[in-house]
Formats: C-alpha cells, sequence, structure tokens
C-alpha cells in the first residue's frame, strides 16, 4: 500500500518487522523451552534445554487427565457452534426473507445480547442452571455458550443474507420448494464465507471461555481444558516442566487451525469484530 | 409478546395437517399472507427462546438479586433491602479499588493497543520482506485461550523465570524480582500481558481499515509528492476515524470483563492490588456467600459494558 522504495529504508523496516516477531515469541519459545527440560533443570538459567525430554508431555497428558478434559473441550466447542450456526442461520433466513409482524424488533432485541458480558452474569446464571438441571452437565454449558453466541451470529449471517440476489428466494419458493429446503439448497451454500466466519469467531470464543465453564462446572469429570489445567497451579508441587507442557497442549489445537487457516481466521475475526 | 402468542396460534398447523400444507402455502403466498411469516416465527423461536432464557432473565435476576439479601441457596431466605448492597458498595473501599483498577486496565490496555495495532498494520502494509512473518506472529496471541497465556506469563514472570533471567544476565540485578508479589508492579504486569497477548487482534483490524482506503487517494498523494508521514497523517488517519472509534470501544468492552489472566496470574493479590470487579464479584458471591453484594457489582459490570456499547453502535451505524 505504501511503496517504499529507498533500499535502506526497506531493510530497516524489515529489521523491525522481524525484530518485534522475535519479541513476541520469545516468551512462548522459553515455555515451549521450559516443558522440554528435566525437573533438576528448571531453576536453570540455560534458554534450551540439556537434555531434551519430550516425555514431559506424555507426563503431563496423564498425570492431569488432559485426555478427559480435552475430549469435554471437544465436545462442548462442537456441540455449541454446530448449535449456534443451526439456530443462528433459521433465525437470520427468517429475518431476512420471512419476515413478520414485529421480526424487527426481535431482531433488535437480539442484538442487546452482544452488549452482555458473560462474566456479568455468572450468579444468575448459575442459580437458573442448577434450577434446570443444566449445573455440571456439558450439554448445560453448551446451551449458555449457544445463548451468547447466537446474537453475533445472527448479525453476521443476517448482513451477508442481505447482500445475496433476493430472486433466487423468490424463484424456488415459486417452484414450490419448502422453506428449509430453499434454506439449505439455495441460501447456505451461497453464504459459505459468513458460516466460516462465524464458525472460527465461536469455536474461539467457546475453546478458550474460562469464567462460565469455572462456574458452571463443578465435577472434575465435567472440566473443560482451560478449568482443568488452571486446577494445578494452586498446588504449588506442581512441576514446572509439566505445567509449561500442559498449558501448550491446551494452545496446540487452535495453533493448528490457525497454521491451516490463516488468513481466513484474519479475515474471520476482523469481519466479525468490525461488522459485531 | 407478540411473537409468542401468534407463534402458537400458527405453529401447530404446520406441523399437523402436512397434505395440505404446501397448497396453503401457496395460496397464502399468492394473497401475500401471513401464513409464511408464521413460519418465520417458528424459525426465530428457538433463537428468540434460549436469549430470553439464558440471557434476558438472567439480567433481571442478578437486578433482582442485587436488591436483596441472600447467602444464594433456598430462595425462602431471600429478603428485600432496596438500595442497601449499592450503598455499602459507595462505602466499600475494596469495591472502589477494583473499579479503579478495571478502569486503568481499560484506559491503558486500549489506548497501547490501538496505537501498536496501527503501527502494526501501517508496518504489514509496506509489504517489505519480514512483514508476513510479523502479521503471523503477532496475531497468534491474540488466539490463545487466556488463562494458558497468564499460566506461561506467571512462569516467565516468577523467580527463575525468563525475565528474571535476562535481568541476571544483563546485570541489572543480582536477586530475583519476584514480580507476581509485588504491589507496585501487578497490575503493569496483567496490563503488559493484555497488550502482548492481543496488539495483533487489533493489528488485523487495523489492517482490513487500511485495505478500505481509497487507493486514488493514496496514489494523488504520492503524485504530488507527499511523503510518507504526511500521506499518513493527513490521509490514512482520517480515513480511519471511525474504525478507531470501533476498534477502541471493543478493547473497552473487552477490557471491562477482565477476570482470566487475573484470576490465574495473580487472584487480584497481593494485597487486592490487582483486584479488579470482576474478581471481586466472584469473591463476595462465591467464597462469602454474600449474593446481593456480588450481584450489585455484577450490574455495574453490565452498565458499563452497555453504555460503552451503546456508543460503539452509533458509531459502527455510521461506518456501514
Amino acid at each position: 500500500m505504501f511503496d517504499i522504495r529507498s533500499p535502506w529504508a526497506k531493510s530497516s523496516l524489515s529489521l523491525l518487522a522481524v525484530g518485534i516477531a522475535v519479541v513476541v515469541l520469545l516468551p512462548i519459545a522459553w515455555i515451549g523451552a521450559l516443558s522440554l527440560k528435566t525437573g533438576r533443570e528448571v531453576y536453570k538459567q540455560s534458554f534450551l534445554p540439556d537434555q531434551w525430554t519430550p516425555g514431559n508431555y506424555v507426563e503431563a497428558w496423564r498425570e492431569f487427565g488432559l485426555g478427559g478434559y480435552f475430549v469435554n473441550s471437544v465436545f462442548v466447542t462442537a456441540l455449541s457452534v454446530a448449535l449456534t450456526v443451526l439456530v443462528g442461520l433459521l433465525a437470520a433466513h427468517a429475518f431476512t426473507w420471512l419476515k413478520f409482524p414485529g421480526s424487527e424488533w426481535v431482531f433488535t432485541a437480539l442484538l442487546l445480547g452482544i452488549m452482555i458480558p458473560p462474566a456479568a452474569l455468572v450468579l444468575p446464571l448459575l442459580i437458573e442452571a442448577r434450577q434446570l438441571g443444566l449445573y455440571d452437565e456439558l450439554y448445560g454449558l453448551s446451551l449458555v455458550y449457544v445463548a451468547f453466541g447466537l446474537p453475533i451470529s445472527i448479525l453476521v449471517f443476517r448482513g451477508f443474507f442481505q447482500g445475496l440476489p433476493g430472486d433466487l428466494v423468490e424463484s424456488a419458493r415459486l417452484d414450490g420448494a419448502r422453506e428449509w429446503k430453499i434454506l439449505w439448497r439455495v441460501v447456505v451454500p451461497m453464504a459459505r464465507p459468513a458460516i466460516v466466519t462465524v464458525t472460527i469467531l465461536l469455536m474461539l470464543a467457546n475453546w478458550n471461555d474460562f469464567i462460565l465453564a469455572l462456574v458452571l462446572l463443578r465435577d472434575s469429570d465435567t472440566y473443560t481444558l482451560p478449568v482443568g489445567i488452571s486446577q494445578f497451579i494452586g498446588q504449588y508441587r506442581t512441576p514446572h516442566e509439566l505445567i509449561a507442557a500442559a498449558s501448550l497442549i491446551g494452545s496446540v489445537p487452535v495453533f493448528l487451525l490457525y497454521l491451516i487457516l490463516e488468513r481466513r481466521f484474519q479475515q474471520g475475526v476482523a469481519q466479525g469484530a468490525l461488522k459485531g | 409478546m407478540r411473537a409468542d402468542t401468534s407463534l402458537t396460534a400458527v405453529a401447530p398447523a404446520a406441523s399437523d395437517r402436512k397434505p395440505r400444507r404446501r397448497d396453503l402455502l401457496r395460496a397464502e403466498r399468492r394473497r401475500g399472507g401471513n401464513f409464511a411469516s408464521g413460519l418465520g416465527v417458528a424459525m426465530v423461536f428457538p433463537s428468540l427462546a434460549v436469549f430470553l432464557g439464558l440471557i434476558a432473565v438472567p439480567v433481571v435476576v442478578v437486578a433482582l438479586v442485587s436488591l436483596s439479601e441472600w447467602a444464594g441457596f433456598e430462595l425462602g431466605d431471600l429478603s428485600w433491602i432496596g438500595l442497601e448492597n449499592y450503598r455499602s458498595l459507595v462505602d466499600d473501599g475494596v469495591f472502589w479499588g477494583a473499579l479503579v483498577n478495571t478502569l486503568l486496565f481499560t484506559g491503558l490496555t486500549t489506548l497501547f493497543l490501538n496505537i501498536l495495532g496501527f503501527g502494526f498494520a501501517l508496518l504489514i502494509s509496506t509489504r517489505v520482506r519480514g512483514t508476513g512473518l510479523l502479521r503471523a506472529v503477532v496475531f497468534l496471541p491474540a488466539l490463545l485461550p487466556p488463562v494458558l497465556v497468564g499460566l506461561m506469563w506467571r512462569r516467565v514472570l516468577d523467580g527463575f523465570g525468563f525475565v528474571n533471567q535476562i535481568l541476571q544476565n544483563l546485570g541489572i540485578t543480582d536477586e530475583p524480582i519476584f514480580f507476581l508479589g509485588e504491589r507496585g508492579y501487578v497490575l503493569w504486569l496483567i496490563i503488559g500481558v493484555t497488550i502482548w497477548q492481543f496488539a495483533g487482534f487489533d493489528m488485523i483490524l487495523y489492517y482490513a481499515g487500511l485495505q478500505s482506503i481509497d487507493r486514488s487517494m493514496l496514489e494523488a498523494a504520492a503524485l504530488d509528492g507527499a511523503r510518507t508521514f504526511r500521506t499518513i497523517t493527513r490521509v490514512v488517519i482520517p480515513s480511519l476515524y471511525h474504525i478507531v472509534g470501533v476498534v477502541a470501544l471493543l478493547n473497552i468492552i473487552g477490557g471491562l470483563k477482565i477476570f482470566d489472566v487475573v484470576f490465574v496470574m495473580t487472584r487480584g493479590g497481593p494485597n487486592r492490588s490487582s483486584e479488579v470487579l470482576a474478581t471481586y464479584m466472584l469473591e463476595k458471591g462465591f467464597r462469602h456467600s454474600i449474593m446481593g453484594q456480588a450481584s450489585a457489582i455484577a450490574v455495574v459490570i453490565v452498565v458499563l459494558a452497555v453504555v460503552f456499547s451503546l456508543i460503539r453502535l452509533r458509531i459502527s451505524r455510521r461506518l456501514v
């Protein structure tokens, strides 16, 4: 966008860019190195381990029962994202193509949900979850994620639908197609970019959530990764190299997805944030 | 509520009388009637139900509980005490400390995130070598779970951590500094960690904004012989005013609900020097079972978030 010509300016900007990247990455790299050290080496000054111990990851996985937390996190994230996208698509379809008296009001009311920080509602949610039998249940937590994910999803979906050619929906209707078929066969295939954006946003939010899971789950059998791993920090005897390994294990899924979908991730996050 | 009543009136017809449904639908459509709109209500209903049940009702509940004295167990033990909880918050030094810390955290992270985010976005938009790496690396921490980021930094900052290693190797200190045990440091460190984590997030937003600037204006500026710096101040920044507003408000709203990093790094300590609204709320609610006061703090968080969200809505309306 800016045409930098002078070679001196070019190389100093490159240097600056690489320098910043290194500084940002160093703490993670240090944790990565720590996670590969033996227990005795942890307090030594050296950056890299003398004795590389990848077995720490296996030990952390077994010692802390990360497998169970991992499965819980995957389950909650998958269920909540799938439900939110499905329910959000239905609503956005109606808000765009099947307006009813008062639908704009309902739409505005739903959008108010974007303003409410989940952290502020943990107490009443806990009270309600106990009453409804959703407390300490993974599907209950998923349902709460659905509630907080819906407003932004509906906003993004409707914004996208409004840019689609309405004739296609109209002509499908004249052909006698049922509404859900129109949504599924006509609208959804065109809306794929919006669905990807929403899926990325929701996956990040729900996989990373801490406070809702902390409050709404009680039993260690139901803990998600962030809650499960955070439980070890209070125990000062927990070996540092294992905490480091566990933290990195919890970050890996996001990191892998990011590697595969880097630009889409960035676009998705930007679109979701700027439009929401 | 109108949506609910029309749903009960129409939904049974949609499911019970399948054979005639399509004909009915066609007939209705020809008349531009409201059968289809009944279907619309049905499609919105799941969203509305989840929203009402798990956001709207809790908002009302938290507001009501904030007017009561209640330990949180038996509903029968609840007694109404009006605004007493808010009055005791006003007299509560810890609450004010948490509020000040939250606002300080929010203000400073917003300021630095925007400066760095904008700077990094300008840098990557030059597309010189190395900026691809910068773009990928700086954005990465924004994706990680804040809890794990807090855990990692807790290690990096402790007595045997990376920062102390650097300080000792450079000969700045001999004795390790226990950063997270120092009243004077902790809030600043939490602010620093948050900036480290989310600078890339702001960068991506500003980069998206930069892409939307009219090319011809930049070219015109270049033809006029404007130097890069002048182009930035005269063309780029003025056309990004709205984006600045939206991004800053996003950071503000995110900042007000700060919890995860504080919880794992310091639990609000030492001696409450890093207490924020959300940590204090949970302490009141769960450790001390004073649901009324905890709810009053929650209401403060909600009100702050809603106020800034409304401002944001005004700005982004103009944006889109």
